[in-house]
């Protein structure tokens, strides 16, 4: 069974009074993703993929459709629930540069789910950081930075050890590569591409990079104006 | 938090190496750093004003009244024979005492306000948004005289009449900040996490729009000071004989034409202290979002 | 062999910074030639933003620049201020990155344009407003969007009103800072071959600053590849994207998608405290022991091409023959000699 299934995801926004005009940033897209696979996204700019990631997680409210994780529905998900989620479905970002919140230490940064989820014990932390620093390869040294010191490449090893410490079984990567020299860029794919395979996480690989999304992906979808245009 | 204190392996150095606040740009501007001295300066007056004054300020000897300034009485005295030094000195503790405590609060509630007002948005949004336009529509002063003359002379109605005028200056700036970090991708990130409102508030958005607050607050203490002056002096402030500066200033205006310096020198510190605080105030927001090598950045 | 437009001598430029002093360029030549377009390869704070605002005497008060930069006989950095305003629009034009922060918001796209032609070229209002629609036709947007602000157009419609304003007094030498990133595939090839087509047709010159080696592949006659504030690599296009002499520049190629994404790994090293020796020596695969202690020279190679590497020497491309993950092109060329 597929770890994810979207059906008929629609996200509309309405502007202009009497909601005179609609943007259909998403309309209507049905999807899956199975378990340790990933899924390329790929569109131009505006075309609502970004949207699409953040409608998948809820960090957007869908105007209809369902999502299905780990065959639950989630769009009914509150309080206890949809903050376990949270360990589950993760995000990446594109800015490497405002992805990290800039008065917090790289090490705090990393931290925070683990504390806020509560998900080991306070003297285990320190190990557990250094495990997870350890597997996106970055020196400790850097643990004790502020976000404005590192570089972007840096930066999104960074974020993606973060998100690896809630040990996720889905991550929305926006993305994560396009702004990124090319070294820079080689070093992150390859680094997904292996905590994929370590850690069984499935993807949903957003990207405007043809070439980028087909050395990813499992399956490719081709996104045009809110809707899926084919897969391949 | 107590965990950050906790650990041990922080080092302060590089905590303050991210301050925004730039101080090293801060450190090259004379006139924020004079300012910065006065200040200094001041609050040492009004810490240790028994120490420092030659005289209680309240003792009136109806015998040397109107002194001219002598060693005795380095600024002469009063009508009543009140050392114009010793209550100069007394009148910091006054004027700092309200500049400081209403900026403090109306830093707090209005910052508070525009936190919820930015993050929620929404109704509460337009609830409070307006009624910050209703309070700023009106002149400060007139509001403020309208308030102290409801509440009747006195420190505690002056630093409310003050607050209550202040505070929408702080609501506004930080909901402009908030609705600006709402969208930046660390915001998202943290709210992918699933925290409450609370949280993403105070641990995110809250520590990225505390510098134009503080320097906000910097300004506005010079504010404060003159308007509880001005209070003190239409006589609806600070009443005799406690020495506040505006009310002393009052006082001697029946001598203004024979013995000067009954005015002179509350006057002056006024002066003083307002300049103080607008040059230290001006000094921190040039030094603001000024990155100290942005050349490096920008390459 | 055409005449240099622009030559740059030995160019050392610096800044003083709390962290200690930043080597931003270091020791760098390099020329444009007439009716050329040279691509400036090399990754982000590896020093070539600053060579380019350099050219134009951009940079801050806290830099300092050694050396000579000659455009058409005249030094630039020796030349009073005043002078310096006429060269920067009129001779030399400049696209900086980011265009959404460059252009002015409150103003339209249209009177930005005009305002050039009113400075430089003392043009009535009318007259300007005119030039500046034809100039928004040739970059492909119609003149009735001239009177649209910046923040109506998407990215891609930004930078073709970027390279209008680059190019609006015809100047003989037009530098373009990372004109296509943040743009999506399709966009960024249309902009680069506007920007590519429009600079060949005017005769003039561009220097490409970029850090796409797609982009420069296609668009440069020779490349130029810059690390940590060095120039590393100059030569043909054809000779360096084919057959690249140094290692920074083969591991650049090899980590491009369609060349199997082969990472290096490491970080660019600070321009503070640059490694000792050869700057890439840490990270690079064919180090030899001389590398970490003596800095090389930028070394002359088959006539143009220059490299900054003890191993073209000795002919790397023998001596690595066995190395097997050697791409296929230099594979192929191997055999054949």
């Amino acid at each position: 069974m597929a770890l994810l299934k979207v059906e008929g995801l629609k996200k509309y926004y309405y502007s202009g009074l009497f909601k005179k005009e609609i943007h259909r940033a998403v309309d209507g897209i049905s999807f899956e993703i199975g378990r340790g696979k990933t899924l390329g996204l790929v569109g131009k700019s505006g075309c609502g993929k970004s949207t699409l990631g953040r409608t998948v997680l809820r960090l957007l409210e869908p105007t209809a459709g369902r999502v299905l994780f780990d065959g639950q529905d989630i769009s009914g998900f509150k309080g206890s629930a949809l903050k376990n989620l949270g360990t589950k479905m993760q995000i990446i970002f594109q800015n490497p540069e405002s992805c990290l919140n800039p008065r917090m230490k790289v090490y705090d940064a990393i931290a925070e789910p683990l504390r806020l989820h509560r998900l080991c014990e306070r003297d285990e932390e320190r190990g557990r950081i250094q495990e997870l620093i350890e597997a996106v390869s970055l020196s400790e040294e850097l643990l004790f930075r502020y976000p404005g010191e590192l570089s972007g490449g840096q930066l999104q090893r960074v974020a993606i050890a973060r998100v690896l410490g809630m040990k996720p079984e889905f991550i929305v990567a926006d993305e994560p590569t396009s702004m990124l020299d090319p070294l820079v860029q080689a070093q992150v794919l390859s680094l997904l591409k292996k905590l994929q395979t370590e850690y069984g996480i499935s993807f949903l690989f957003i990207s405007h990079d043809m070439q980028v999304v087909e050395w990813m992906s499992d399956e490719i979808a081709f996104m045009e104006e809110g809707k899926i245009v084919g897969f391949r | 938090m107590t965990e950050v204190i906790e650990k041990t392996e922080i080092t302060e150095k590089a905590y303050l190496a991210e301050k925004r606040l730039n101080f090293g740009e801060f450190g090259k501007n004379r006139l924020a750093v004079s300012g910065l001295l006065l200040i200094a300066f001041l609050c040492i007056l009004a810490l240790f004003a028994p120490r420092i004054a030659p005289h209680d300020p309240l003792a009136q000897r109806l015998d040397s009244g109107l002194l001219f300034p002598s060693t005795e009485y380095p600024f002469g005295t009063d009508e009543l024979g009140r050392c114009i030094f010793s209550r100069v000195i007394y009148g910091t503790r006054i004027s700092l005492g309200i500049g400081l405590l209403v900026v403090a609060a109306t830093s707090v509630a209005g910052t508070s306000l525009g936190l919820l007002s930015g993050y929620r948005g929404g109704l509460l949004d337009e609830v409070i948004m307006r009624v910050v336009d209703i309070v700023m529509a009106f002149p400060n002063i007139i509001l403020a005289l309208v308030i102290a003359g409801l509440l009747g002379p006195g420190f505690s109605s002056v630093v409310l009449a003050l607050a209550f005028t202040q505070w929408p200056a702080y609501a506004r700036l930080v909901r402009g900040q908030v609705l600006s970090l709402r969208k930046r991708a660390f915001v998202e990130a943290a709210r992918a996490l699933r925290p409450s409102s609370f949280y993403i508030m105070r641990k995110h958005i809250l520590p990225n729009c505390m510098e134009p607050v503080i320097v906000l607050g910097t300004l506005e203490i010079a504010h404060v000071i003159i308007f509880a002056s001005a209070l003190s002096f239409l006589g609806l402030g600070i009443q005799a004989p406690d020495p506040e500066w505006g009310s002393m200033l009052k006082a001697g205006i029946p001598f203004l034409r024979t013995v000067s310096h009954l005015t002179f020198f509350p006057g002056l510190m006024i002066i003083f202290t307002v300049f103080a605080f607008n040059f230290a105030g001006d000094g921190l927001r040039d030094s603001l979002g000024q990155p100290a090598d942005q050349e490096v950045l920008a390459r | 062999m055409s005449s240099p437009l622009l030559s740059i001598e030995d160019l050392n430029i610096s800044f003083k910074t709390s962290k200690g002093i930043v080597k931003a360029n270091q020791g760098i030549s390099l020329e444009v030639r007439e009716e050329e377009i040279l691509g400036l390869i090399g990754e982000t704070g590896c020093g070539k933003t600053t060579l380019g605002k350099a050219i134009l005497r951009l940079l801050s008060g806290k830099a300092t620049l050694e050396g000579k930069i000659v455009y058409r006989g005249t030094d630039l950095l020796t030349l009073p201020e005043k002078e310096m305003r006429r060269f920067r629009g009129k001779e030399i034009g400049i696209m900086l990155q980011n265009p959404s922060a460059c252009l002015n918001p409150v103003l339209s796209a249209g009177s930005q344009i005009a305002e050039i032609y009113r400075y430089h070229e003392g043009m009535g209002k009318k007259e300007a407003e005119k030039k500046a629609g034809k100039m928004l036709e040739l970059v492909g947007i119609s003149s009735s969007r001239g009177c649209e602000y910046p923040h109506q157009f998407s990215g891609g419609m930004l930078q073709r009103v970027m390279v209008a304003i680059g190019l609006a007094l015809r100047p003989g030498l037009l530098i373009a800072d990372e004109p296509t990133r943040g743009l999506d595939t399709d966009t960024k090839l249309q902009i680069s071959e506007l920007i590519a087509g429009l600079v060949r047709k005017e005769n003039s010159s561009m220097l490409l600053i970029t850090h796409d080696l797609e982009i420069a592949g296609r668009l440069a006659d020779r490349i130029a590849v810059m690390y940590a504030g060095e120039i590393v690599e100059i030569g043909k296009v054809a000779e360096i994207l084919s057959n690249p002499k140094h290692p920074y520049t083969l591991d650049l190629l090899h980590s491009l998608p369609g060349k199997g994404f082969r990472t290096v790994s490491g970080q660019p090293p600070s321009l503070v405290s640059p490694p000792s020796g050869c700057r890439y020596h840490p990270r690079c695969s064919f180090r030899l022991e001389a590398c970490s202690q003596v800095h090389p020279a930028l070394m002359g190679f088959e006539g143009e091409r220059l490299t900054r590497c003890f191993l073209s020497e000795k002919g790397r491309i023998n001596e690595t023959a066995a190395q097997p993950f050697l791409n296929a092109q230099s594979a192929l060329k191997c055999e054949e000699e």
